[in-house]
């Protein structure tokens, strides 16, 4: 398998950071053809021996039966008779924002202060990170970038993972406003050292905080439209968006405590909000299934929180969400050198109950939806992005890597630093022993 | 009449002696004559638990009991004052075992002699007798509850120093230290900062060492054997003093000495304060080790871990420190309270029964207790959760009197004890027992006289033609007052009372404020009198001042005020936890022991997840059953020779593996399991774990910490080994941390989730030890090694010294026998003992590695010192230099696919495994993480998709080989005839995303099952909900304890090194239980420093 991957890409070149080039626009219409399409569409429709048709707008055309593909003047890929995707959406990760974890000087993730709604990810995504080729070749062909930290930690945008410069990688700067909802119950662990009493005073405080800056936030709006003298506040001017609904407010909250409490103000605010977290939002499904909120899954391999939970608490969540009727993505609420193995978080959901198609979805067309770019990604129909991945079997399983992949309509090349460095030493066991 | 007396050390005689003479001042004034010559008349002796005498005299004289007997044969000899005591029990004094003193000021001293241990924590030669008298409180407090005599401990430290018993007389005075000292009090103390500080973790300094659980029981095991070995090297030094060096020397170790075991004298004991149930098998490893005697102070949590600490048969001073209901006010709190948080509230009432129960030997103590006066409450709910009434006797009284050496003159009444003495009223742990008087060495202190008057009931008052009713309740200290029939009621009508307030009742005086409306209908009335023993004469005076004169006689035909307005609207709130039960009981309802508490008495661990275990006829636990048991027709993944097999047999019995192949014939009566459609597995094998340390992880206090041990740590009640069952895992890797060059010694396990730690150690695994290179070691500013030059020059020092250890022992082992007596042996060190083991090739090493030219240099070090490096762990860059590797023979254990989180992973790549494998070495991959350790099948599956592995091939990676890297591999890691029947039922491929763990074996033994799992949850949420309610139902009757519970109350890792810092670091853990994780877990890349690092700052995630 190792040596597919190897023939798909292109010749590997030993730099430093990144130095895989952007794929080139293409100049005349595309066509994969001789593949079976996994459309993604709302009824999974599978269509065997087919070919995706994509004009030099990056956008699919049509699909038609491989007999029926255009041949002349037209930049033909033979699929072979294996399985085309659509790429997966990296959610709620912090690609770009951060190449190694443990040098400050490659940490953009978080500003400083509580509230920051005017820092936007896609401004500080690196394009040239090696962790966007790594993730890349995994599929990972989409990203809503969250910053992070603070109460109010920013912008979410959704970017594309290929392109010369920020310009090219962003989809859509303003996908939301990320709000860390405050814990809503005190504790007493062998962590905790105040008293629930003073716990709660923090709740409370943390609460009044956020939901004081967003009666601000209102007061501006409405004495800036009023067109008063009212002087500029970066801030809230970036909320916008979220304050008339036209973007959605993530609410990164856990327990059921946070869910129902960040959902009820959002709601009551006339907010659009979506569920940043996960496993206390089985509990409040009716609140949630009621206004139609979805959720982010934060994560299908982590730990239950308590010890009383089922050991596969993490495992069941989005098949019970699903069964509940919850709208959900997967996210993988890992560091992004690890999302990766985004498909594998939804597969070990497979592996647990849900079914195969919502997994695929969650990482696909409902985690477009979710970020807002549901007309433009996540399903092979026509009108959208040619942003589609190629394998030889299920995409989900760890077992199958990924053999060709395009964004909008570019044929991607899929080596990365891992590849060179290991091209690199490969060389070094070539070498007659005993030098 | 000191016949008896010669069974006492004479010491005692003459520090008893002493006190007449050296301690009493010359007197200001002419001389007092103290008559101590008494006799108790007409009182209940319970002379020793099961002993009674009805209407006895005790005779005592000049501080010693001279007589005891029925009242008819026991004169009361001329010139003794008798005293009645008709209607009271008398008991022997209680001994209080374990008083803590204070002894931080003489610690510090001690700490900064010249001849002090190193070490700030071990001050042996500290001596509570040198520390201040226990303060007058604090022995009213005790003497008050019925303490007659406390054995007094210092406070501070791992090794503290010596405790010594006193009497608790009242007066500075007539205090009397008992015998000589006690013995040494030891406890797994770890560093602290001062208050208000932050750890000095940029730069540790041996001063903060240890500050690891498992650090600080390797600094008592070196003190002890350091003790040893100063008094063996002194007797050679003696044996010859010219031409050798004399010893070093050292005060803590001389202060050890009475401890040393030595034949044909009693050793004195050292005493194990423990702070959580394992605490007590720690202690019990290291006396045995040593072979001293001791016994423990326990914690209170005993009863989660019973079985194992009943068979320590170590003596136990057991805490009457119940744990408190918690606050479920808010029930979304409720959802974060474990079964086993739960549990424990609901069983540790039951702890002195249930140690009592099993033969185990206890005293009890009220350390911990913040009111010594809730003594008899808590007797009482211990009495009510099972504990004989005997047993609660003899642990206050002849217990802790032969637990400390004094048993020959205390802890009985008899002739020739010490006049320690306590009067009841009431038996002892019954309801409303009170201690009335308490005689300390012949002299009485009256507690809580029992008020004298000629009234107990109803009574009338009358001054001239007025006349009020009422009733007084001597008992509970109550007088209620009858308010005057309302004009036009009926007669017959209910009586209505009112109750006094600040009612005084005492010896034969009396004084309270009537309410409005009984004696005044406008005012009230202050009322005070005395009694001359038939009647009582009292006044009343008005506000104004007017004042009444009144008589007050008894009167049968008041009729008793009903509860309402009368005794008490609620019962008196002592804190006590079962009070609630108790009530019902002496209705005649139910046993206090929950039946869901009961239940999970017989799981093991105690709490979530447990395994349901039954108790033979004798009480021992049955051991779980080891079925000889064939698996039919799987898809059989041997990682052996034979490859994969379709539609094969698996057998099994006695715990071995006993065929393999197509249908094989079995014996009947073997169990079937139809396995068709399902592949079976070996168990599989994380080669790098920090699941299931008890405590911190990490002893990051020194660069070289080869003494500490994961072995002496091991929790078999982390939740995390069950999680990491259910996904195929069947033994692990237990590793220190990465903090520092040469880390601690490692532990190999299987995960025998039930069982206790002692089951879980691989007994024939190879010996190994954790070092780490790189990044991690060097972060501590100030230490050296600062570089990656410095730990090569570092780790060939600790070498080359180790060498000259065993080269020194070897010279001085082959002495002829006189010389040898007559040479001072050499002093050792565990440390370099351990690394001496590497050099001897008994003991492998498991080095932290990421970049090729620290991996390159560990392995040339090894050739060049002859030792041998069992795996690289992490190994990153493995793939560059995997022929340097397989050169070495080292295997290498590494992560499937992780990088990117420090500088040092950059290059890393997913075909790292596969490269590697490719060059001929040996590889494993692991989790490092108590989350991905239940998935390592697919972490297998990576070695396929990144590196082209077989299928078969790649399973290897979790399964044989890191069986051969951790030297299992002779009966693990494959399945092969005769190996143990380790094995995992998957419901598909299990290099598939869609493979669920379906079974794990162990040994024969089925650990995990997935339906079965399926009802335990049922069970457990069931359990949770009962016990949930009745904790509801306490809720508000207990104060929530406004701290976390201490060490082990519910969760793994304890407030101790860590516990200043998150004063100021809490903010950390927070964020994480707002997103919902379990800040004690371990994550990937961590080794198990990454918690650590959060909260010293070293890292900002």
């Amino acid at each position: 398998m190792k040596s597919i991957i190897l023939s798909l890409s292109i010749g590997a070149v030993a730099h430093a950071q990144n130095a895989t080039p952007p794929s080139p626009a293409p100049r005349q219409v595309g066509c994969i053809r001789n593949v079976i399409v996994h459309t993604m569409d709302p009824a999974c429709t599978v269509i065997p021996d087919a070919a995706v048709v994509i004009g030099v707008d990056g956008r699919i055309d049509r699909i038609v039966p491989t007999a029926e593909a255009p041949v002349d003047g037209v930049l033909t890929f033979d699929g072979q008779g294996r399985h085309l995707w659509p790429g997966f959406i990296s959610s709620a990760t912090t690609m770009g924002l951060i190449e190694v974890q443990q040098v400050r000087a490659t940490d953009d993730r978080t500003e400083v202060g509580p509230f920051h709604p005017e820092v936007e990810a896609w401004v500080a995504v690196n394009p040239d990170s090696d962790l966007l080729a790594v993730a890349r070749a995994n599929g990972i062909l989409g990203a809503l970038v969250f910053p992070q930290g603070g109460r109010v930690s920013g912008t979410a945008s959704m970017v594309r993972l290929n392109g010369w410069d920020t310009h090219d990688l962003v989809l859509r700067k303003d996908s939301g406003v990320i709000v860390r909802w405050p814990a809503t119950e005190p504790t007493v662990q062998w962590w905790t050292r105040s008293t629930p009493d003073d716990q709660q005073k923090r709740i409370d405080r943390e609460l009044r905080e956020v939901k004081e800056f967003f009666t601000r936030a209102k007061a501006y709006i409405t004495a800036r439209d009023a067109g008063s003298t009212q002087v500029d506040d970066l801030r809230f001017e970036r909320l916008r968006p979220v304050l008339t609904g036209a973007a959605p407010i993530y609410l990164d909250a856990s327990s059921a405590g946070q869910v129902a409490s960040a959902v009820t103000w959002a709601l009551a605010e006339g907010f659009k909000p979506v569920i940043v977290g996960g496993p206390g939002a089985l509990e409040q499904a009716d609140l949630l299934r009621a206004h139609d909120v979805p959720v982010i899954i934060v994560g299908v391999h982590r730990l239950p929180q308590w010890a009383h939970e089922p050991w596969d608490a993490p495992f069941t969540l989005p098949a019970r969400l699903a069964e509940a009727g919850i709208r959900f993505s997967i996210a993988t609420g890992d560091e992004p050198s690890n999302d990766r193995n985004l498909p594998h978080h939804a597969a070990t959901a497979v592996a647990h109950g849900l079914p195969h198609d919502r997994a695929v979805a969650s990482i696909t067309r409902d985690a477009a939806m979710i970020a807002g770019v549901g007309d433009q990604l996540g399903s092979i129909v026509p009108g959208m992005r040619a942003t589609v991945i190629l394998c030889s079997g299920d995409p989900l399983d760890v077992r199958t890597p990924v053999e060709a992949a395009w964004i909008d309509g570019r044929r991607l090349d899929l080596s990365n630093h891992q590849t060179r460095m290991l091209e690199k030493y490969r060389r070094k066991y070539e070498e007659p022993a005993g030098r | 009449m000191l016949q008896p007396m010669t069974t006492v050390s004479c010491g005692v005689l003459v520090l008893i002696a002493s006190t007449a003479v050296a301690q009493v001042a010359p007197p200001n004034g002419i001389r007092v004559s103290d008559v101590r010559h008494d006799a108790l008349v007409h009182c209940t002796v319970v002379t020793q638990p099961g002993t009674v005498i009805d209407d006895a005299t005790i005779v005592m004289k000049d501080g010693w009991i001279v007589a005891v007997g029925p009242a008819a044969a026991t004169p009361i000899p001329a010139g003794a004052t008798a005293h009645d005591c008709t209607g009271l029990t008398a008991y022997a004094g209680f001994i209080e075992p374990y008083l803590q003193v204070d002894t931080t000021a003489q610690a510090r001293a001690a700490a900064s002699q010249a001849d002090a241990h190193w070490n700030p924590r071990v001050t042996p030669q500290v001596r509570v007798r040198d520390a201040q008298v226990p303060a007058a409180s604090m022995r009213d407090a005790l003497r008050d509850a019925g303490f007659c005599v406390a054995a007094a401990w210092p406070s501070t430290g791992a090794m503290r120093g010596s405790g010594a018993a006193l009497t608790l007389a009242a007066e500075d005075t007539n205090v009397m230290w008992i015998g000589g000292d006690l013995g040494q009090v030891a406890a797994f103390d770890r560093f602290t900062p001062p208050e208000g500080q932050e750890p000095p973790f940029d730069s540790p300094r041996a001063v903060a060492y240890p500050a690891s659980r498992m650090g600080a029981i390797a600094l008592v095991r070196q003190v002890m054997r350091d003790a040893a070995w100063s008094r063996h090297a002194d007797l050679a030094w003696m044996a010859r003093p010219t031409g050798q060096e004399p010893p070093r020397a050292s005060a803590a170790w001389a202060a050890l000495a009475p401890c040393l075991p030595k034949s044909g004298a009693r050793a004195l004991p050292l005493v194990v304060e423990c702070s959580d149930e394992h605490a007590v098998l720690h202690g019990k490893h290291l006396l045995d080790e040593a072979g001293w005697a001791g016994w423990c102070v326990a914690s209170g949590l005993e009863f989660r871990e019973l079985d194992a600490i009943v068979a320590t048969r170590l003596p136990l001073v057991v805490p009457l420190d119940f744990a408190k209901a918690p606050d479920l006010a808010n029930p979304r709190r409720a959802d974060q309270i474990s079964l086993r948080e739960l549990g424990t509230w609901a069983c540790s009432p039951m702890n002195p029964a249930l140690l009592a129960e099993r033969g185990a030997t206890i005293a009890l103590t009220t350390h911990r207790l913040k009111d010594r006066g809730d003594l008899h409450a808590r007797l009482r709910t211990a009495v009510e959760h099972g504990l004989a009434a005997d047993a609660a006797l003899a642990a206050l009284t002849t217990t802790p009197a032969s637990l400390l050496g004094l048993g020959a003159m205390h802890g009985r009444i008899a002739p020739g004890s010490m006049a320690n003495i306590v009067l009841m009223e009431g038996t002892l742990a019954s309801k409303g027992a009170q201690v009335r008087r308490v005689w300390v060495a012949g002299r009485e202190s009256i507690v809580k006289p029992k008020p004298v008057l000629p009234i107990d009931g109803g009574f009338v008052m009358t001054s001239g033609d007025r006349s009020v009713r009422g009733s007084i309740d001597l008992a509970k200290g109550t007088i209620s007052l009858m308010k005057p029939p309302v004009e036009g009621a009926e007669a017959g009508s209910k009586a209505e009372f009112a109750k006094a307030d600040k009612v005084d009742l005492g010896q034969r005086t009396i004084s309270f404020v009537a309410p409005l409306g009984t004696i005044d209908a406008g005012v009230r009335v202050r009322m005070v009198g005395e009694t001359d023993g038939r009647s009582i004469r009292i006044e009343g005076v008005t506000p104004s001042g007017a004042r009444t004169v009144w008589t007050m006689v008894a009167d049968a035909t008041v009729p008793a005020p009903d509860a309402e307005a009368g005794a008490a609207a609620r019962p008196a709130d002592d804190g006590e936890p079962s009070d609630a039960t108790v009530a019902s009981k002496e209705d005649g309802a139910t046993d206090p022991r929950h039946p869901a508490a009961m239940m999970l008495l017989r799981t093991a661990p105690f709490g979530d997840a447990g395994v349901r275990f039954e108790r033979s006829t004798t009480g021992d636990r049955v051991p779980m059953a080891i079925e000889r048991t064939v698996f039919r027709n799987a898809t059989v993944w041997t990682s052996a020779a034979a490859g994969i097999i379709e539609g094969c047999d698996v057998l099994i019995d006695g715990g071995k593996v006993a065929a393999i192949g197509v249908k094989l014939a079995v014996p009947a009566g073997t169990k079937e399991v139809d396995c068709a459609g399902r592949h079976i597995t070996p168990g599989l094998i994380d080669c790098h774990s920090h699941t299931g340390v008890l405590g911190e992880v990490n002893e990051w206090t020194q660069a070289c910490t080869a003494e500490v041990g994961i072995g002496d740590v091991i929790d078999p009640t982390d939740i995390n080994w069950y999680r990491q069952l259910a996904g195929g895992l069947t033994a692990a890797n237990q590793l220190h941390g990465s903090a520092n060059p040469i880390g601690g010694r490692n532990s190999v396990v299987k995960l025998k989730w039930g069982e206790s730690a002692s089951a879980f150690p691989v007994p024939d695994a190879k010996p190994g030890i954790k070092f780490a290179l790189g990044e991690n070691v060097v972060r501590p500013r100030d230490r050296y090694p600062d570089t990656r030059m410095g730990v090569e020059a570092y780790m060939r020092d600790r070498f080359r010294a180790a060498a000259e250890q065993r080269a020194a022992l070897a010279r001085w082992n082959a002495l002829p026998g006189a010389e040898r007596a007559r040479t001072v042996p050499p002093q050792v060190d565990d440390e370099l003992t351990v690394l001496g083991e590497i050099l001897a090739g008994e003991r492998v090493v498991h080095c932290h590695s990421y970049r090729q030219d620290e991996i390159v240099m560990l392995l040339d070090l090894a050739d060049e010192l002859g030792f041998r490096v069992a795996t690289l762990q992490h190994i990153l860059e493995g793939y560059k230099v995997a022929d340097r590797i397989a050169r070495h023979g080292a295997g290498a254990s590494s992560f499937s696919d992780w990088w990117a989180y420090k500088m040092e992973v950059m290059d890393a790549v997913p075909h790292n495994g596969a490269v590697m494998a490719g060059q001929g070495v040996l590889t494993s991959f692991n989790s490092d993480s108590d989350e991905l350790a239940r998935r390592l099948n697919t972490e297998a599956a990576k070695a396929c998709r990144y590196g082209g592995l077989e299928p078969g091939e790649a399973l290897k990676f979790v399964t044989i080989n890191p069986a051969i890297q951790l030297g299992i591999g002779h009966r693990t890691g494959s399945l092969e005839i005769g190996k143990d029947a380790d094995l995992v039922v998957w419901t598909t491929d299990p290099l598939s995303s869609y493979a669920v763990c379906d079974q794990t074996w162990i040994e024969g033994v089925k650990r995990f099952d997935r339906a079965a799992d399926r009802e335990r949850r049922a069970q457990d949420a069931s359990l949770r909900a009962q016990l949930l309610e009745a904790a509801f139902e306490r809720g508000g009757m207990d104060q929530p304890p406004d701290k976390p519970e201490s060490e082990g109350g519910g969760r793994r890792r304890g407030p101790t090194l860590l516990a200043r810092m998150l004063d100021t670091r809490e903010d950390a853990f927070w964020e994480m239980y707002r997103r919902g994780q379990d800040p004690a877990a371990v994550r990937s890349g961590e080794c198990g420093c990454g918690a650590a690092m959060s909260i010293f700052g070293g890292g900002d995630q």
